[in-house]
């Protein structure tokens, strides 16, 4: 197979909380192949939008390492960051405060061709046509951003990430301040998108039922450590981690006989103070002894698929069997 | 395209309004702001045009007519060279708003900068910044300008700039913490994400969404600058005679009060005037740009 178009190692990420740090990111390890859709799940507080803030170069990167497009990533500063950012853009949950409210929403869209020095004429009419293209026409666009609604918002924001001709877009809950008929509707702009500009998406979302849609790959996230990842078929039909079984197990209508039910309990731990051995184990319905002590490994269950699980390193009897998979995910899936 | 539904006109907003039709609002809710605009108006005409409409010559002295109370040909009497006081107080206008709207410049133009810096930059160049700010602060803009004027000499332009100096970091401190705010919006960090440089987020983006305040500031800096001039005038620091400046007026009329204690009203009413009006506005304006009020 030919080299990721995005590969992270050891990729961590510490913020400062008053006098400790706080590791957000921890020796995450993503492989993202051009024109794939990488799905990053996990609950509030996982480290999901940290991710993609240090992808984005927002923030600093602690440690690991970053190559993205050829480039090494995580080292590049200054102009030559300035320079290449281009590559890398970002649909936000909340297009709404991204845009700047004194601006019309056209203006806002040709900002990043004219930061890149774009003549101003072209660079108005590129605008324009790129919001034609995610349905944004007419009037709508000398409009201000308070004057739209959610959706065109979300559609505004759309345009500006893909009007500088990114290789990777990160959609950092870009769908998740919708109601379901305009998540659905952007959902599928996004999917057009990819296919008709060789886009490769990180989707970060909390929201599960999405992930049929649009990811190629899966990766779960748990107080800032990927604990599960595959092929979103393989993560989705055959969960091997006992936080991806509830996650996937929390989903409505996911077990119409009930029986084998078993959600996530309890409230994620505070990042700042994780628990020690294997961070899931306070809320684990199948923590052994020696959980609590031990960090477990990441374990390939097939050659794409791995997960980290102490009880599945002998893949033994005693493992709980797989939740009974949620029939409509398994439809959509093999759709 | 199958959202037309929710396109329908959004609630207006200041932003969006025109002038036109902020103005028709203020005809019914900021009926005074929109006199002193009037009044204002009507000072900077007086200012500018000071030659055409004064009945006299505001300098030329008449030892005879000296201290004369009200009159036909000297509508508001004389002073104590007998000049006529209507005149120097027309002529005094240019002087009183030259002043308030130098240091008031210079307040802005210092402060604008150093605030933005501070709040943008932040670490050690906000420290830094801050220190320096909260020194100059401390210090009683009056005594600054009796010291410059004590090393330069006095004088309307030296006077004026201290006492702009001194209140840039009113300015400063505003304009930083308004970045502040405006830094953590999503837009800061969306402009970062497409390659810009940290001055151009700073000056396109941050900038005009910090700068409202100030504009409320700018106003009541007026009326504080109108006030400042008034008191070094009157103490011989300002304008230099003969030149005609409301408080240098005033100074000259304190000393007859027993005499025409008439004298020292004109020049003390024009003074307690403008500085309202100043206020007005700014009280409204900051009615019209309170954050709280705006829909987004």
């Amino acid at each position: 197979m030919s080299a990721p178009l995005l590969r992270t190692r050891g990729l961590t990420v510490d913020y400062r909380v008053g006098r400790g740090r706080l590791r957000a990111v921890d020796h995450v390890d993503l492989d993202l192949h051009q024109g794939e859709t990488l799905a990053v799940i996990g609950e509030s507080g996982s480290g999901k939008s940290t991710i993609a803030s240090a992808l984005l170069r927002l923030v600093p990167v602690a440690a690991g390492s970053v190559e993205f497009d050829g480039l090494d990533w995580a080292s590049l500063r200054g102009a030559a960051l300035r320079r290449e950012r281009h590559r890398m853009q970002f649909v936000p949950q909340d297009a709404g405060s991204s845009l700047d409210p004194r601006w019309r929403v056209r203006e806002s869209v040709a900002e990043p061709l004219a930061v890149a020095g774009t003549s101003a004429r072209q660079a108005r009419d590129r605008a324009a046509a790129m919001l034609d293209r995610v349905g944004l026409e007419g009037p709508l666009q000398e409009r201000f951003p308070h004057q739209l609604s959610g959706g065109q918002r979300q559609r505004v924001a759309i345009a500006r990430a893909l009007i500088s001709k990114p290789r990777l877009v990160i959609c950092d809950e870009a769908v998740s301040a919708l109601d379901v008929s305009l998540q659905a509707e952007i959902v599928n702009l996004l999917v057009e998108l990819r296919a008709e500009r060789d886009l490769t998406y990180v989707f970060i979302t909390h929201d599960i039922a999405l992930l049929p849609y649009v990811a190629d790959r899966v990766a779960v996230l748990y107080l800032g450590q990927v604990v599960e990842s595959g092929p979103a078929r393989d993560v989705l039909v055959d969960p091997q981690h006992p936080y991806t079984q509830g996650l996937l197990s929390s989903l409505p209508g996911a077990h119409p006989g009930g029986g084998a039910e078993r959600p996530v309990r309890g409230e994620i731990p505070d990042p700042a103070n994780p628990p020690t051995g294997c961070r899931f184990h306070p809320r684990c319905p199948v923590a052994v002894d020696g959980c609590p002590q031990v960090e477990p490994a990441v374990v390939p269950v097939s050659p794409a698929h791995s997960a980290a699980c102490h009880l599945l390193e002998p893949r033994s009897a005693t493992a709980d069997p797989a939740v009974p998979l949620p029939s409509s995910l398994l439809r959509k899936a093999r759709s | 395209m199958t959202t037309t539904v929710d396109t329908v006109t959004a609630p207006a907003t200041p932003r969006a309004e025109g002038l036109r039709r902020a103005l028709g609002r203020w005809r019914h809710e900021e009926k005074a702001a929109l006199v002193a605009v009037g009044v204002l108006v009507v000072l900077v005409l007086v200012a500018v045009f000071a030659p055409l409409i004064a009945p006299h010559d505001p300098n030329a002295q008449s030892i005879a007519d000296r201290l004369a109370t009200p009159s036909a040909t000297h509508p508001l009497g004389t002073d104590d060279l007998g000049r006529d006081v209507l005149s120097r107080l027309l002529y005094g206008a240019r002087a009183s708003l030259v002043a308030s709207v130098l240091a008031m410049a210079v307040a802005v133009l210092v402060g604008l900068p150093l605030g933005l810096a501070a709040g943008f930059a932040g670490g050690i160049v906000d420290i830094v910044l801050r220190r320096v700010l909260d020194t100059v602060l401390a210090f009683p803009a009056i005594v600054l300008a009796i010291g410059v004027t004590g090393v330069v000499g006095p004088g309307l332009v030296t006077s004026m700039c201290a006492i702009g100096i001194v209140f840039a970091p009113s300015v400063a401190r505003l304009i930083r913490g308004q970045t502040l705010s405006t830094r953590e919006r999503l837009y800061v960090p969306a402009a970062v994400t497409y390659g810009s440089h940290p001055l151009r987020v700073a000056v396109r983006h941050v900038l005009p969404n910090a700068v409202a305040p100030v504009v409320i500031q700018m106003s009541l800096l007026m009326s504080t600058a109108l006030l400042a001039e008034a008191s070094l005038s009157f103490l011989g620091l300002g304008v230099q005679p003969p030149t005609a400046s409301w408080g240098s007026m005033l100074g000259q009329a304190y000393g007859y009060m027993s005499q025409a204690p008439t004298q020292v009203f004109a020049p003390g009413l024009a003074i307690v005037l403008t500085a309202y009006c100043f206020i007005a506005v700014g009280d409204a304006l900051r009615r019209e740009l309170d954050p709280r009020q705006q829909t987004f």
